[in-house]
């Protein structure tokens, strides 16, 4: 029988322990697992994702354990064939909570929710970071992402021969 | 609104870019060759994009909307490549010079006029992605559409490959229109100062020694299925032209007077939407049976109670928007017909006349009616103050209202918490005091789009911040001192609106 708990090694050389299924809402762990089927159960190594990280993707699983299944969605133009936004809000209070920490924090998670390949999270913060880009102008999305603006005046002339709202924005 | 305050409010918007001043941007070229080569550079030179990996990014920004990508666009070049991706291009461009601001909606990115140049640009990115292009023109006549050119238009429509929609107003329609072997959407308006030729030159010029294409031919290539003819250029149009399109038209509309316009729609069986404005009377009862009719829309029309009896056989009627004088109508009717409707979403009906029921009487009717149209979603009325008793009625009936149009008739504060038990109401158009409007949030949290008749109210700003929902605030109102709303709200479109033709059919669905 297998057991309930999976051991994982972090980045910073920390073993914590998983419930089994907590381990198996992460894609990437799961794969890990049945590749390893009766072979020595050792820690898994999760080289990208410190264990800091690890122990909040293990809350919001641990919030979420219930969650039916996602249902991988095939993304279809509709019979209009339009471009439509996805719905960013995030309704869960508990979420709304989860995501309320500093910018590195954020990313570090949406990173290893790529990584380990828990759709749902990977999802929320996905939204929360396109709920912080909403309705900023460019200067302000520079200053909250810490980002240096690299684009030259022959650049912003091009831009703004192509499209003429880029002096609006910044 | 004058020039000044016009060329200001423009330059504001497209920040500090005078877009209106032709050496700003030179339209007439077609810089595509030098766009594609320095935007090759661009790409070759991007470093990778801060943050995150450029996948990831794209999953971000497939939660956003137009005008929050164009600003991301901006931020930096790697940024700027990540907004190129062909998961992120529009398929549906509106350009809608009668607006004064950028707005979106659920279909649609819609641009001002003074942004030929997001025209392009979106253009150039989705090419053969982009299926659908309508232009629409300013409301007022006065003030003549300078801002795209037909150049300008030439030069993105050359790379549309796709279309399957395209409107124009105001604009001369290219020559080589016919080339597009998938349009099914045509709608034609009429070009200020400009040889009308070129303008219908889709359509077969009838009188007066002008070219014309080969409609049949054309026929072959473009199953158009809807069209919109409107505009003084009309009576150039030989309306039986139109008829080749019979076993393919679904949808027509008609903005002008003169025309009999009753033998089309006997030919034309299978018409499932149509839209008529100005004075042509007589022509209702002289329709042959639509069984199809889903959509009608009428406006400036003399009706006549043969001609709503005429509609009652119309089982399928799903839209029924009229604006119009009475003639002998009486709201009985109106209810008795409401019976035969039974799919109806949309009711909109604003009569211009003198009404001769007495009062208790004509409520009465007025919380009938909607008794007799329990499936709506979307409900106007403009004939008759709204009482406790007839928005009590309402709301028990249908409490599922999602757009209710009441912006022409008086409302006393005693009504307003009645609204509350329409929970789902995120559209509303209402004329009321500056004091009611403070309490507006306090029974329709969830407006996503308000309307407001009788002028600006002392305290827009406040009405937003207790709105947190709202997107859209349409204002019957120019003032320039409210440019500072549009500042201080990014997120909301201001709309300075009067009576407009415009259809809008994200109306009462602006879920994101």
């Amino acid at each position: 029988m297998a057991s309930e708990s999976i051991s994982v090694t972090t980045s910073d050389d920390q073993t914590i322990q998983l419930s089994r299924k907590h381990a198996q809402m992460s894609q990437t762990i799961n794969s890990m697992l049945e590749d390893s089927v009766g072979a020595d159960q050792e820690a898994i190594p999760l080289p990208n994702v410190s264990s800091e990280v690890l122990k909040k993707v293990i809350d919001w699983c641990t919030h979420h354990e219930n969650d039916p299944a996602p249902v991988e969605k095939v993304k279809k133009l509709n019979k209009k064939r339009e471009y439509k936004a996805k719905n960013s809000t995030i309704s869960d209070e508990w979420d709304k909570n989860f995501v309320n920490a500093e910018l590195r924090v954020i990313v570090d998670i949406l990173l290893a929710a790529n990584y380990l390949d828990v759709k749902g999270l990977f999802e929320l913060m996905c939204k929360h970071i396109a709920n912080e880009l909403k309705g900023k102008t460019p200067d302000q999305i520079r200053e909250r992402f810490g980002i240096q603006d690299d684009l030259t005046e022959e650049d912003k002339a091009a831009m703004r021969k192509a499209w003429g709202a880029t002096k609006n924005d910044s | 609104m004058n020039d000044d305050i016009q060329r200001k409010k423009a330059t504001v918007l497209s920040g500090g870019i005078d877009l209106t001043q032709p050496d700003t941007v030179d339209l007439t070229a077609d810089p595509e060759e030098e766009y594609l080569e320095w935007y090759r550079q661009l790409q070759a030179s991007s470093t990778q994009a801060p943050l995150l990996p450029s996948d990831v990014w794209q999953l971000v920004l497939s939660f956003l909307k137009p005008t929050d990508l164009g600003r991301f666009s901006s931020v930096s070049r790697s940024f700027y490549c990540l907004t190129r991706s062909p998961n992120l291009i529009y398929r549906d461009i509106v350009l809608d010079t009668r607006r004064m601001r950028p707005f979106e909606s659920r279909s649609a990115t819609v641009f001002r006029g003074h942004e030929a140049q997001s025209l392009i640009w979106f253009a150039r990115s989705g090419r053969d992605s982009i299926r659908s292009i309508r232009c629409y023109e300013h409301t007022s006549s006065e003030e003549p559409c300078t801002f795209i050119t037909r150049e300008s238009l030439d030069s993105v429509l050359r790379h549309c490959t796709n279309l399957t929609s395209l409107v124009f107003p105001d604009l001369p329609i290219p020559q080589w229109l016919s080339e597009f072997s998938g349009l099914n959407e045509l709608e034609i308006t009429h070009f200020r100062g400009v040889d009308v030729s070129e303008v219908i030159a889709p359509l077969k010029i009838v009188g007066d020694k002008r070219t014309s294409l080969p409609f049949e031919e054309m026929k072959e290539k473009n199953p158009i299925r809807s069209m919109t003819l409107m505009g003084s250029s009309l009576r150039y149009v030989d309306i039986s032209d139109v008829m080749c399109y019979a076993d393919t038209l679904r949808s027509f509309a008609y903005h002008n007077r003169g025309y009999d316009l009753v033998p089309l729609f006997k030919e034309c069986k299978q018409l499932e939407e149509i839209t008529v404005n100005g004075y042509y009377s007589d022509w209702f009862e002289n329709l042959p049976k639509m069984e199809h009719l889903r959509v009608l829309r009428v406006s400036s029309i003399k009706i006549y109670e043969k001609d709503f009896l005429h509609l009652k056989g119309c089982h399928n009627l799903e839209e029924l928007e009229m604006s119009f004088t009475s003639g002998d109508l009486t709201l009985e009717t109106v209810v008795d017909c409401a019976t035969s409707w039974k799919k109806m979403r949309t009711f909109e009906y604003f009569i211009f006349g003198q009404r001769k029921t007495k009062i208790e009487v004509y409520m009465n009717l007025m919380a009938q009616l909607m008794v007799n149209l329990p499936s709506i979603t979307r409900f106007g009325y403009n004939d008759g103050d709204l009482t406790d008793q007839v928005l009590s009625v309402w709301s028990s009936v249908n409490p599922n209202l999602i757009m209710l149009d009441v912006l022409y008739n008086f409302m006393t504060v005693d009504c307003l918490p009645l609204l509350s038990a329409f929970t789902t109401l995120s559209y509303l158009r209402i004329g009321l005091d500056a004091e009611m409007l403070t309490d507006l949030h306090k029974y329709c949290p969830n407006l996503v789009k308000l309307k407001i008749g009788g002028g600006s109210p002392p305290d827009l700003q406040k009405l937003i911040d207790t709105l947190p929902r709202l997107r859209v605030l349409e204002l019957d109102d120019l003032s320039e001192k409210l440019d500072a709303l549009e500042t201080l709200n990014p997120g909301i479109d201001i709309v300075y609106a009067s009576a407009s033709l415009f259809d809008d059919e994200s109306d009462g669905d602006y879920s994101e």
